[in-house]
């Protein structure tokens, strides 16, 4: 153990007098001991830039500096960069510009972006970008970080421009939606105030880690954690004969994981043991004295595989390792393939990659005096955590709280109960004392839930013109060890294929098959993005083969709005060929495409997804989505409880405009309040793109019961009817008598005065019966689909086969936008991480199944520099189903974009990849082969 | 792994010898961006870190007797603002761009990245291309070693654990000569060279005087490609010339196949880069002669 002595830092101005010991980095001064938790926890590697201070005004990594060091430097934290209340002009420019989404990167990127105005008042695009290198941002693709560094000036205090600059709808239908509101919680993010799980602390507060499984399979002989129960500051020390033995998992015909491990362990990190102790290190440090005796078994890593007769067995419940069979032929795919004039049939290959949220998970638990137990967690999805911890604890759903704190990002990733929500509620109970627990960047690696590697053999049948005459696909997923959302994925993979174009039949053949590596789960754009990779690839080779243009081709089976597809979804609104127009036209692809120079290429991909699913994970009868709304006495100020988790995709702003916009109000007098389960009505949580359909539509609900009540206490007070009262923004007007109206508040207050509490209430379920009545069929219903097209350019250096992709041009149907810029900013972020899928990411492993790169510096993931300007718009379009007729796009958005990337390779270089990641070494290899020809 | 180790922040270069030779499992604390990630994952045993951080005299970057001298525990962002360096070398400042991101170059060290040793650093390859040297100082005494001779393995450097690299020696170049390093790295910032290669040419009436290239990432240590500079040694550097060069320094990386990219591939990216290093060079030189 390190000697302790005392440090004295100059921070934000102040000294502070700190005792820390050899190995204290400035990180854990600034946040645990002086909590200036405005500076996060990222990787704890120095690859992600979320601790960034600024030392004597230059950047720098706190996790990798030692608080002793830091000695005689002025350190300056988010936390000091506003003056007395006054926002610096960068931090105003990032809630102006929609530069913030989940918030975790928020802070550190605008430190950077400081620094560098200091020292380079005016910065190109480019000096922006190269100086953004060190800070990773998941969520927002940087266009809008850039476009607001580079902007600052006009934000300066006292400059009145500033409002000005984000551009407003032509549509003033609506006072409130259609309408660019920088995000509710912008303010918070920007200043460090607002609160992720792990900047949480409750007195008397333990730690808690888990021991995990060194091996890929293998049988636990025993388990002697003596040695670490006794060391001093552990609190307790809990094995599988220590908590319940039920199954859990996402979907109730596959659970199957359990909270410890038993008798065997299925991957490399499959949880072993859990402890609390006083510390996170003294939880290390036992954990190392845990001994574990393992009787190793073959071990098996690639689906294909797994599969063949004779591999090892992982779960006795899979025959074969399949673990999810689908099987369907819809219309008659022989006859269309007999039909066509070119068949071809390809296989690819796609990558197993991370959501890599930028906050790491983490849990906090607690129980009460009474029995109940509270849990903060960073989530996606609070009432399933509160569902299955009821489960797994055996107790009614009402005595458990889950509270969602701000949540920096999860893209599937903490869409599911996870192991430390599980093992904190059991320490906290065991311990009496609450427990925080939290993931490393390798931990998060090893829980994984990411996207499931796919083989997709594909097989198109098309006619002369382009016309589609059949389709098969054959999918081959690596699901890991356990189910998690895998049995979705697998039914995904298929029954997405058929609401893009329109198809006369058919045939999907999808296993789901286990693997001794860590459980695939549930990644945007779920199940889909390999198959859209492998249908968009293929098409476009076929059209070239035709003799005909790409994006022609996609005109010409597009699917059309009011359909029924081939698989019996039916899809409303769709203006899909708008989209393709839309972005031929943006792009200049008319004048590109087969004209540019050798090493330059263009090329489109298209996708869509669904705004919500058509039916709930688990069998409820309750609503998917639920709202109230609850109006202060005053009438002044109005709340909007939702359930539906803000995990920075904007939704409590997009619920917030859409409750506001349904009552009348401005929307500066709605407080959105969301992800409390004993505060917040039932929603089943910021997944499979519900949220601005389905919560929207419950707040919508909620807005106009409020509304209704606020019109009939106006209609007694200017002594006429509700039907003649109109409302906007807070006044309530008497149709044709300009001169009587009321203000909203007034009459809010005296509705309140006469009923007592001014309350709305509103709900959503989907339509029932959708969908058709083969096995399966479930899946992929939706009340709406999404549509989007993506154009992108590629220059290809010939000699060493490195991408670099020049420009993204893409177009969506959303339906009605309720917030543009949040709109722009899901399509942005889905763009950059998808340009990651593409090129960079792929987790790695042993032949032992263990991660080769379980960090940021190996598993790379896009930085600023990487991600070229993108052009995305919506088109027209309103979805009769929708809140004011909007429809999904943060998943949606994602699909597009490996094809369209491919095909611009294709089209540079003459080469066609279909395997992914698109490494620089394969198109090289091809491109050596293609010479060699 | 959990980081347990002492903190010492000696005064002066004896006491830091002192200790680094009193204390087991001692390192020297530069930037610590390399140090505080190894302690961590494992791969050095870290029981003591001894900062250079309490010495004076290990940040300067001055111009004299022909050679620059840059003190070891110049951050790479020092090195990014020097005068003297933009002025004498202009191709050092040029590589910070390329090194990490401003969050690293705001604390890690020239001295550190040569002391880290690992085969992909950035500094080393350049710094052999001009024909650099460090100083190690010691209780026992002080000794000057070309940079060229200062790498043993990966992770394995000729320095003596009590000793501490306090100066980097960059003799002054012709005004006929220049020198560039480029590396490919999978990702446009903030990532590891998958192959880097660094080369000075001197031209004199327009043939190579003086050539050196040097290879990083593709062999246990960073990797002069002598023949290859030999071959362009006395020769015009024509695009044939400098093809062969390119190819002979392909032949001499013994690459291996890691997560970031098979040996045949960092081999085909030694002859690129070094094709394209030289070529760059060669361009520099001809638009000052004019």
């Amino acid at each position: 153990m390190s000697g302790r002595r005392f440090v004295e830092l100059t921070i934000n101005g102040d000294r502070h007098t700190v005792p820390v010991t050899g190995t204290t980095t400035l990180l854990e001064v600034l946040r645990e001991r002086l909590d200036l938790t405005g500076v996060k926890l990222g990787c704890g590697a120095g690859d992600c830039g979320a601790c960034t201070v600024l030392l004597d005004g230059e950047p720098a990594n706190s996790c990798l500096l030692l608080a002793l060091e830091a000695e005689g430097r002025e350190i300056l934290t988010i936390e000091g960069l506003a003056q007395g209340g006054e926002l610096h002009a960068v931090q105003r420019a990032f809630m102006e510009r929609g530069a913030i989404q989940c918030g975790y990167c928020t802070p550190a990127m605008v430190l950077t972006a400081v620094a560098l105005l200091n020292r380079n008042p005016d910065p190109s695009e480019d000096e922006i970008r190269e100086a953004l290198g060190g800070n990773l941002c998941r969520c927002t693709g940087y266009t809008k970080i850039v476009e607001a560094i580079g902007h600052w000036r006009k934000y300066v205090a006292g400059n009145t421009n500033a409002k000005a600059s984000t551009p407003e709808p032509g549509d003033t239908s609506h006072a409130v939606i259609g309408r660019s509101h920088p995000r509710v919680d912008s303010r918070d993010k920007v200043t460090g105030r607002a609160r992720y799980a792990d900047d949480l602390k409750l007195p008397n507060m333990l730690h808690g880690k888990i021991l995990t499984s060194p091996l890929a399979h293998a049988r636990i002989v025993s388990i002697d954690a003596s040695r670490a129960a006794a060391l001093p500051g552990v609190k307790a020390v809990l094995t599988a004969r220590d908590v319940p033995g039920t199954l859990y998992g996402i979907s109730p015909a596959r659970y199957d994981e359990r909270i410890l491990a038993s008798d065997k362990v299925c991957h490399v990190g499959d949880e072993v043991a859990a402890v609390a102790a006083v510390d996170e290190v003294t939880c290390i440090r036992a954990l190392e004295l845990i001994e574990v005796e393992y009787e190793e078994l073959p071990a098996v890593f690639d689906p294909r595989e797994a599969m063949a007769e004779g591999a090892p067995l992982i779960l006795e419940r899979y025959p074969n390792n399949v673990n999810t069979r689908v099987e369907w032929n819809f219309g008659d795919v022989e006859r269309g393939f007999r039909d066509a004039d070119l068949v071809r049939e390809e296989r690819f290959e796609g990558n197993r990659t991370y959501q890599s949220p930028m906050e790491p998970h983490c849990a906090l638990a607690e129980w009460n005096g009474n029995g109940r137990l509270r849990v903060h967690t960073s989530t996606q999805v609070v009432h399933y955590v509160r569902y299955q911890l009821a489960r797994l604890l055996d107790m009614p759903q009402g005595d458990i709280q889950v509270i969602g704190p701000h949540c920096g990002g999860g893209f599937g990733g903490k869409a599911g109960l996870n192991p430390l929500e599980i093992l904190s509620a059991l320490l906290a109970k065991k311990t009496g004392r609450p427990v925080k627990m939290r993931y490393s960047r390798a931990e998060m690696v090893h829980h994984f839930r990411g996207r499931h590697k796919q083989i997709v053999d594909l097989k198109i049948g098309l006619k002369k013109d382009g016309s589609i005459t059949a389709l098969q696909q054959r999918s081959v997923l690596d699901g890991g060890a356990y189910s998690s959302y895998g049995v979705v994925a697998v039914y995904y993979s298929g029954a997405m294929m058929p609401t893009l174009y329109k198809l006369p039949s058919y045939r999907y053949d999808g296993f789901r098959v286990n693997t001794n590596l860590p459980a695939c789960g549930a990644m945007r754009g779920h199940g889909c993005p390999h198959p859209r990779f492998a249908f968009e690839s293929l098409l476009s080779d076929m059209a070239a083969e035709l003799g005909l243009d790409p994006i022609d081709v996609r005109l010409k089976n597009a699917m059309d709005p009011e359909s029924r597809t081939v698989n019996s979804l039916d899809v409303g609104s769709c203006e899909f060929k708008a989209c393709l127009e839309v972005v031929r036209e943006k792009s200049g692809w008319k004048e590109k495409k087969g004209r540019l120079p050798f090493g330059r290429g263009i090329g489109i991909g298209c996708g869509g997804f669904v705004s919500g699913a058509g039916y709930p994970i688990y069998r409820s009868k309750f609503p998917h989505s639920n709202a109230l709304i609850k109006v202060s006495e005053d009438g002044e100020r109005v709340t909007l409880y939702t359930g539906e988790t803000d995990i920075g995709q904007g939704s409590m702003t997009v619920l917030g405009q859409i409750a506001a916009e349904a009552m009348g109000i401005d929307f500066g007098r709605i407080t959105v309040v969301c992800a409390d389960t004993d505060v917040t009505p039932l929603g089943l949580g910021s997944y499979s793109s519900r949220v601005t359909l389905m919560g929207g539509n419950a707040c919508k609900m909620a807005g106009e019961d409020v509304r209704g009540q606020v019109l009939r206490a106006a209609a007694a007070m200017l002594e006429t009817t509700v039907e003649d009262l109109s409302v906007t923004a807070g006044r309530i007007r008497v149709a044709g008598d300009s001169r009587r109206e009321v203000e909203w508040r007034e009459a809010a207050a005296r509705s309140f005065a006469e009923n007592g509490p001014l309350v709305g209430r509103g709900h959503y379920s989907p339509p029932e019966g959708l969908g058709g009545d083969f096995k399966g069929a479930t899946v992929g219903t939706s009340p709406a689909y999404s549509f989007t097209a993506c154009v992108c350019e590629v220059e290809v250096d010939v000699e060493t086969g490195r991408v670099r992709v020049l420009k993204f041009t893409d177009a969506h149907d959303v339906g009605t936008p309720i917030n543009p810029m949040a709109v722009e900013g899901q399509a942005e972020g889905a763009i950059a991480m998808m340009l990651g899928e593409t090129l960079l990411e792929d987790m790695q492993f042993d032949d032992r199944g263990r991660t080769l790169n379980p960090n940021l510096h190996d598993y790379l993931l896009p930085t600023a520099r990487d991600v070229p300007p993108i052009d995305s718009c919506t088109v027209p379009s309103f979805e009769p189903r929708g809140p004011f007729g909007a429809k999904e796009v943060g998943e949606g958005s994602t699909l597009p974009v490996i094809g369209a990337i491919a095909n611009a390779i294709e089209d540079a270089v003459g080469v066609r990849i279909r395997s992914l990641p698109i490494t620089a070494e394969k198109v090289l290899r091809a491109l050596r082969v293609k010479l060699a020809e | 792994m959990i980081r347990d180790f002492e903190y010492h922040r000696p005064g002066d270069l004896a006491e830091a010898g002192r200790l680094l030779g009193e204390l087991p499992h001692a390192h020297i604390l530069a930037g610590g961006t390399d140090l505080l990630v190894d302690a961590e994952s494992g791969i050095r045993d870290v029981r003591h870190v001894v900062s250079l951080r309490g010495i004076t005299g290990l940040d300067g970057i001055e111009e004299r007797e022909g050679l620059v001298s840059i003190g070891s525990a110049c951050t790479a962002a020092s090195i990014q603002a020097s005068t003297v360096l933009r002025n004498c070398f202009p191709e050092l400042v040029e590589l910070v761009g390329v090194f990490a991101c401003p969050q690293v170059r705001t604390v890690a060290t020239a001295g550190g990245n040569i002391c880290s040793a690992v085969p992909c650093g950035d500094f080393p390859a350049l710094l052999m291309a001009l024909d650099a040297s460090v100083e190690l100082v010691s209780p026992k005494g002080s000794r000057r070693v070309a940079l060229r001779d200062f790498f043993t393995g990966p992770r394995e450097t000729v320095r003596d654990p009590v000793e501490i690299l306090t100066r980097i020696m960059v003799p002054l170049k012709a005004p006929t000569a220049a020198a560039c390093y480029m590396k490919y790295q999978r990702r446009a910032s903030n990532s590891l060279a998958v192959t880097g290669v660094a080369a000075l040419l001197d031209l004199r009436d327009s043939r190579c005087h003086t050539a050196r290239i040097v290879l990083g990432a593709v062999a246990p240590v960073h990797l002069p490609a002598d023949r290859a500079a030999l071959h362009l040694k006395g020769k015009e550097p024509t695009r044939e010339t400098i093809e062969e060069a390119a190819e002979l320094a392909a032949a001499a990386a013994r690459p291996i196949t890691d997560i970031r990219g098979g040996d045949d591939y960092r081999r085909q990216l030694v002859r690129v880069l070094c094709r394209r290093v030289l070529l760059r060079i060669v361009e520099q030189l001809r638009k000052e002669a004019r």
